[in-house]
């Protein structure tokens, strides 16, 4: 590829609905009187990450499930009393992305920030929590920068459990803010590469990535995770061996 | 309904307190904009907010300002330099005003798009990665250039002369085409050296 520095490349416009979106928040602002707030800065303890997934089967859910709503789902599951209180949502879940029948849904907890993600069939999801690490903390095989990382196969592990139709499986995770783009080394020999994204209504410091391929049941199919700074320079390199 | 109006015209409703003539400046420039802030950051997201600030902050500081040459561009891209320049701030301190942003519909299929997402952003970011080696003078004076200003707005939305901005440019695009001429893989942002 040949980088002409007078052209760059050509971007798209704003969607219009989301133009639209945009102008009317700008007029409501407006309408409000001093859209300035003072953001009160505030140190944020944080600790080492324990990146916890769980599987968690509610097959024979009573409520019916119309379309594919995983916020929805996840909602029902809050008022459970098995509901761990660490995937309990401190603010709203957003979802990050979605298929006609899988979605990513992300939230912050006080488990830190939890990945939710299902495929297939919204009644069973997995999820991942965890917190961004102190970096004075010397623990060893500690991240300094991935938060937490979800991984849903391309295969059924059982008759509860469902795959997206399009036969593809998702890695995906929560980052630190430095983190622009993440290369997923796989055992298969494939290096998956993706840019981080800032997600809106997240309120978190956290970038977040989703990957949907082929991928084995196995989670060891990922063999290392390496994290870069924009620019290209190398933050971490991750070996999950 | 105020399409034919000139953006000075806008300008000095907006200053008299005219919300929908400000919304029509929106509606000109909001995708140049966001644009710019798109090039300037390869983050959809970022880009959506920090347009959103601009605006923002051109609404907070219009009654002061009045608009050179009449038109509202050069000015709104002066608001966006200095906001991609602080972005973390210029969010913080917004933050509250963009959670009030209802929820948008996310993209149908974020992975089937995704190629394309990455193919744009992958390209601008490594454009981005050549550009940020660049000194920060020029890397503004190439970014305006990118948004099609011309050499006097541009120089205007810097507060430099004209012949400072042109060499600025002349300096920038001679680096950038000796980087993209280097040879080096340019598909993979090329990780440090262990």
């Amino acid at each position: 590829m040949t980088l002409d520095p007078l052209l760059p490349p050509k971007i798209p416009t704003l969607p219009p609905q989301r133009f639209a979106a945009r102008r009317d928040h700008l007029l409501q602002e407006i309408g409000r009187g001093e859209p300035v707030q003072h953001a009160q800065s505030h140190r944020r303890r944080v600790f080492f990450a324990a990146a916890v997934t769980a599987l968690l089967g509610i097959g024979g859910a009573a409520a019916a499930v119309s379309g594919f709503d995983l916020l929805a789902e996840l909602k029902r599951s809050d008022d459970r009393p098995w509901s761990p209180p660490e995937f309990q949502p401190v603010a709203s879940r957003i979802e990050v992305a979605r298929g006609p029948d899988w979605s990513f849904v992300a939230w912050k907890s006080a488990g830190g920030v939890c990945l939710g993600y299902a495929a297939g069939t919204a009644i069973n999801w997995a999820v991942s929590c965890g917190r961004s690490l102190n970096r004075a903390s010397e623990r060893p095989n500690s991240s300094n920068y991935l938060i937490t990382l979800l991984v849903h196969s391309s295969e059924s592990a059982s008759a509860t459990t469902r795959s997206a139709a399009d036969g593809r499986g998702a890695i995906m995770g929560a980052v630190a803010l430095d983190v622009a783009r993440v290369d997923l080394e796989m055992a298969d020999g494939r290096v998956l590469s993706t840019l981080t994204q800032s997600s809106r209504g997240l309120d978190a410091s956290a970038r977040l990535f989703i990957v949907r391929e082929q991928l084995r049941l196995d989670r060891s199919a990922i063999r290392a995770v390496v994290l870069y700074r924009a620019g290209g320079e190398r933050l971490e390199r991750l070996s999950l061996d | 309904m105020m399409e034919h109006l000139g953006d000075d015209e806008l300008w000095r409703r907006a200053q008299d307190g005219d919300a929908e003539a400000f919304g029509s400046l929106f509606d000109r420039y909001g995708n140049a904009v966001y644009g710019y802030c798109f090039r300037r950051t390869a983050d959809r997201a970022v880009a959506e907010d920090l347009t959103s600030v601009v605006f923002l902050e051109a609404w907070r500081r219009c009654r002061s300002v009045a608009l050179s040459g009449g038109h509202a561009l050069p000015f709104l891209f002066g608001i966006a330099t200095n906001v991609v320049r602080n972005q973390r701030r210029a969010l913080r301190r917004y933050r509250n005003v963009l959670r009030r942003l209802p929820p948008l519909e996310t993209e149908h299929d974020f992975a089937e798009d995704l190629a394309a997402r990455i193919d744009t952003e992958n390209r601008m970011r490594l454009v981005l990665v050549e550009a940020q080696r660049l000194p920060r003078p020029e890397q503004e004076a190439i970014a305006l250039h990118w948004e099609g200003l011309t050499t006097a707005e541009a120089a205007a939305v810097l507060d430099i002369p004209e012949s400072t901005f042109r060499t600025r440019l002349f300096r920038a695009r001679g680096r950038l085409s000796r980087a993209t001429a280097s040879g080096a893989d340019s598909e993979r942002i090329a990780p440090a050296k262990e």
